[in-house]
């Protein structure tokens, strides 16, 4: 049990799956913040009654508003002192996150912990999503001048330090490349880690199209 | 046409200024004061213009363009850009404002975290 760790997951729609992604995550993390981000459906019902705590934005803002307020509210907690972004669809493995943590808990010189799918070799994504995030790769490596090989992946290890250091601006879906560029900028230390992303049915027809990688882009360039 | 030259160039630079201004950090007192003397001196233009506007025609001349009209057409162009670009920048703005209070409102309204875990675990 990771007492002096919070899960913090947007949920945006997710009622099919919310409720077993917490259940099953509960028993490693009892501590989960779900930030409901205005769901239409039942999501934020189903997340409460499935033992996380619910912060319910009052209007819709995106995933990365979602995420930035998650870790504002678990910041609140003094005992708290990690903080594990993770997806509300599935597709994320609780042990994946637990590592992580183990990891920051074992290593204080590093800030945070990113997932990445493309550290070994289980990678369940089609060819063409895959030059997608190939290219994003590149593109985040040129203009943050990171060493990473993942820059899309929603799971992510912070310690308090970054957690208060870092603040998502980009209320879309370009909160990826911007915790890039706010640990670039504020000289976090990071370390990578290998996850396995399980790319289900549900998710896939939920996932992003390739026209959200321009939407992307340009909330970058003129956001 | 070559004797276009002149009016090509004005209005590329035009909407190159608006290009940097969509990418730089957002105006300042300053910015706001300039926008809005230009504001009134364009309102003193038009007014100028319908009472002279073989004005206007001269002016058009100069740059290289035959009638006034165009001119008028022209410099709508870059109006409407500009007026694009700024309503992006306010827009940009006010959501960043809304999230604020969105946020601030959601975490209020939450249950405090200290609160929830601490002498174990007490159902909100």
């Amino acid at each position: 049990m990771l007492t002096d760790a919070w899960l913090v997951v947007p949920l945006f729609n997710e009622g099919p799956v919310v409720g077993d992604v917490i259940r099953d995550a509960l028993g490693t993390f009892p501590k989960i913040v779900c930030v409901d981000d205005g769901s239409s459906d039942d999501s934020a019902n189903i997340a409460r009654k499935a033992g996380a705590v619910v912060v319910s934005h009052p209007i819709n803002l995106g995933q990365g508003a979602a995420l930035q307020t998650g870790l504002s509210y678990a910041l609140q907690d003094r005992a708290a002192n990690y903080f594990v972004t993770f997806d509300s669809d599935g597709q994320h493995q609780v042990s994946d996150a637990a590592a992580m943590v183990e990891r920051l808990r074992a290593e204080p010189d590093v800030d945070i912990i990113l997932g990445s799918r493309f550290l070994d070799d289980e990678v369940e994504a089609g060819a063409l999503k895959r030059l997608v995030l190939k290219t994003a790769v590149r593109f985040e490596r040129f203009s943050t001048k990171l060493d990473v090989t993942d820059t899309h992946n929603g799971l992510r290890a912070l310690n308090r330090h970054a957690a208060s250091t870092i603040h998502i601006h980009q209320n879309r879906m370009a909160h990826g490349s911007e915790f890039l560029r706010e640990i670039a900028t504020h000289k976090l230390s990071y370390r990578e880690h290998p996850v396995h992303v399980v790319y289900t049915d549900y998710s896939r027809a939920k996932g992003q199209s390739l026209w959200n990688s321009v939407n992307i882009l340009f909330d970058l360039m003129f956001g | 046409m070559a004797s276009q030259i002149v009016i090509k160039i004005i209005l590329l630079l035009a909407f190159g200024l608006l290009a940097v201004l969509l990418l730089v950090p957002r105006p300042n007192t300053r910015g706001r004061a300039v926008r809005r003397i230009m504001l009134v001196l364009l309102l003193l233009a038009a007014v100028v213009f319908v009472i002279m506007p073989q004005w206007l025609t001269s002016i058009a001349h100069l740059v290289g363009i035959g009638r006034g009209t165009d001119l008028v057409l022209y410099a709508l162009a870059v109006l409407v850009v500009g007026n694009m670009v700024a309503a992006r920048r306010t827009a940009i703005s006010q959501n960043r404002d809304i999230t604020q209070l969105a946020r601030t409102l959601a975490i209020t309204q939450a249950p405090d975290p200290n609160e929830l875990f601490d002498p174990g675990p007490s159902e909100s």
